[in-house]
């Protein structure tokens, strides 16, 4: 029994134990703070089993960017709700988790037991690993070079859901309407940590081609930057408004491109040539980066509960009322 | 060697931190009082063990990376607390 | 069972609990939630697959679970501003 096995039962135990309390938790918030430490776990998982870009995305964009949307999601006001009281207490709990620790324990023998027996899917990796690609890490390699057209269209779909989130969104405007936050506290905060966190978004972008990074990651760091900036009221910094929209559709636009440009001069749909390959990754990573971080962005402010200004209303986040000192200020940012 | 045993203790000590100081988050009844524990606990904590990785590694360009990791820590640690604590205040004190 | 192994045990255990409370759970965001656990541990079960082989861990399941990652975040997003149209729409009668 080696220390590393002991370390792995001890973070799968815990993994188990933060997913049953994540999902059988009384009240809503445990459940969603919870879940914020599942992807930490989650974190060490992933740089267990040698996978440091899924750990980066995970850290970034599944427990990151997810936590700000469910936290921002969250509100006080079904706090009494029926929301909060599971149905059918606490019997009804121990038969989904009898079923559904049955069924799991049954399918991961099934899993094991088909591994062991080498019933796994063909060794692709070692085409990719053995590959002379663009890009030296393996991962972009394969996401950028070999399976171009796989992350085309996921990012796509990220495209897609940020205008459907946009058109659906309540008051149907086209901007983003934050209520700005300008203690000193935070607004030094901002102004110490966004050239860093800028710092940080490049990194990602470049490292990309050598080592664990690439532009999901960077863009996941960049609508952190951002959101940050619009809590403080530099709506002047993010673009808002008209550029929304063209920004959130500028990595799909230049993908497709890429996609015409590579048929055009080469023949094939997103075949790279060795020659500018790296210009193209480069470009399209970019353009990515930017489109992942202002649908980030997007999705993170239409997902927090709709505030009323508090002149006219005496409904607020809190449940504050509204005669409280007016410690921020309440700027309409439409 | 002997470096390997000064980052086992400074971890080790580390993570003691780190844990006094969740203790501290679970059995305090007042938020200031959780705040204060839990910053000033982790973030000594995590020091230690930044200091004890810096050990490890001859690579200095690593070195400065986990310190930075540090003091974004700090930086972010002191931000969140001071604006969860003037919020407690201003609107009653929790529990 | 090698650290791998676990992990795939663990993936498929994570899955199919995070499955059975997005059937049963009667709460919205709380559905979303269990959506997300079941992600997890379909990546899971992906990523103990890249690790158990021989030789380096395989990066076509590694970009597989990073796809994964990005589309659950697309479909968390777009299902919590509906969450909130439909809570909001509730409360406005």
């Amino acid at each position: 029994m080696s220390w590393e096995t002991v370390l792995d039962v001890l973070l799968a135990t815990s993994v188990l134990g933060v997913a049953v309390a994540t999902l059988f938790a009384p009240r809503r918030t445990s459940s969603v703070m919870l879940f914020l430490v599942l992807g930490l776990l989650l974190v060490l998982v992933w740089t267990r089993l040698g996978a440091p870009d899924v750990a980066l995305a995970e850290a970034a964009i599944a427990s990151g960017v997810t936590g700000a949307l469910l936290v921002s999601a969250l509100t006080r006001r079904s706090a009494a709700g029926s929301a909060e009281t599971p149905r059918g207490g606490w019997r009804s709990a121990a038969a989904e988790l009898a079923v559904a620790g049955t069924g799991g324990v049954l399918l991961g023998g099934v899993l094991v037991g088909a591994a062991r027996d080498g019933l796994r899917p063909d060794r692709l990796g070692d085409l990719a690993l053995d590959v002379d690609g663009v890009v030296d890490q393996p991962v972009t390699t394969v996401l950028l070079d070999l399976r171009a057209l796989d992350t085309l269209l996921e990012v796509a779909v990220l495209a897609a859901a940020v205008l459907a989130a946009l058109a659906v969104h309540r008051e149907g405007e086209s901007s983003i309407g934050i209520r700005s936050d300008t203690r000193p506290v935070l607004v030094s905060f901002v102004r110490l940590t966004t050239p860093v966190v800028l710092l940080l978004t490049g990194w990602f972008l470049v490292a990309g081609s050598s080592r664990p990074g690439g532009a999901f990651q960077a863009g996941a760091v960049l609508a952190g930057a951002a959101l940050l900036l619009l809590l403080t009221g530099r709506k002047d910094l993010v673009p808002t408004g008209r550029w929304l929209r063209p920004a959130v559709v500028l990595g799909l636009a230049v993908f497709l491109a890429a996609a015409v440009l590579t048929r055009l001069v080469e023949g094939g749909w997103l075949d790279l040539p060795a020659s500018w390959g790296v210009a193209v990754v480069l470009v399209v990573e970019t353009a990515l980066v930017v489109s992942i971080a202002a649908g980030l962005t997007v999705l993170v402010a239409l997902s927090r509960p709709r505030y009323v200004d508090a002149t006219t209303s005496t409904e607020t986040l809190g449940g504050a009322a509204p005669s409280d000192p007016p410690r921020r200020q309440t700027e309409e940012l439409t | 060697m002997i470096l390997d045993v000064l980052t086992v203790l400074l971890v080790t000590a580390g993570c003691l931190f780190v844990t006094a100081g969740t203790v501290g988050l679970l059995r305090f009844g007042d938020l200031l009082q959780r705040l204060h524990a839990l910053t000033k606990a982790d973030n000594l904590g995590l020091g230690l063990i930044v200091l004890g990785l810096v050990l490890q590694t001859s690579n200095p360009a690593v070195a400065v990376k986990l310190v930075l990791l540090w003091v974004l820590a700090l930086l972010a640690a002191a931000t969140n607390s001071a604006l969860l604590a003037r919020d407690a205040e201003l609107t009653g004190e929790h529990r | 069972m090698t650290g791998p192994e676990l992990f795939l045990a663990l993936g498929a255990v994570v899955t199919l609990l995070g499955a059975v409370r997005l059937l049963t759970t009667p709460d919205s965001m709380r559905r979303v939630v269990a959506l997300n656990v079941t992600g997890a541990g379909t990546l899971l079960i992906l990523v103990s697959l890249s690790a158990t082989g021989p030789g380096e861990p395989d990066p076509v399941l590694q970009a597989l679970a990073l796809t994964g990652i990005v589309i659950t975040i697309s479909v968390t997003g777009l299902a919590l501003v509906l969450v909130r149209r439909i809570e909001d729409g509730d409360d406005d009668d």
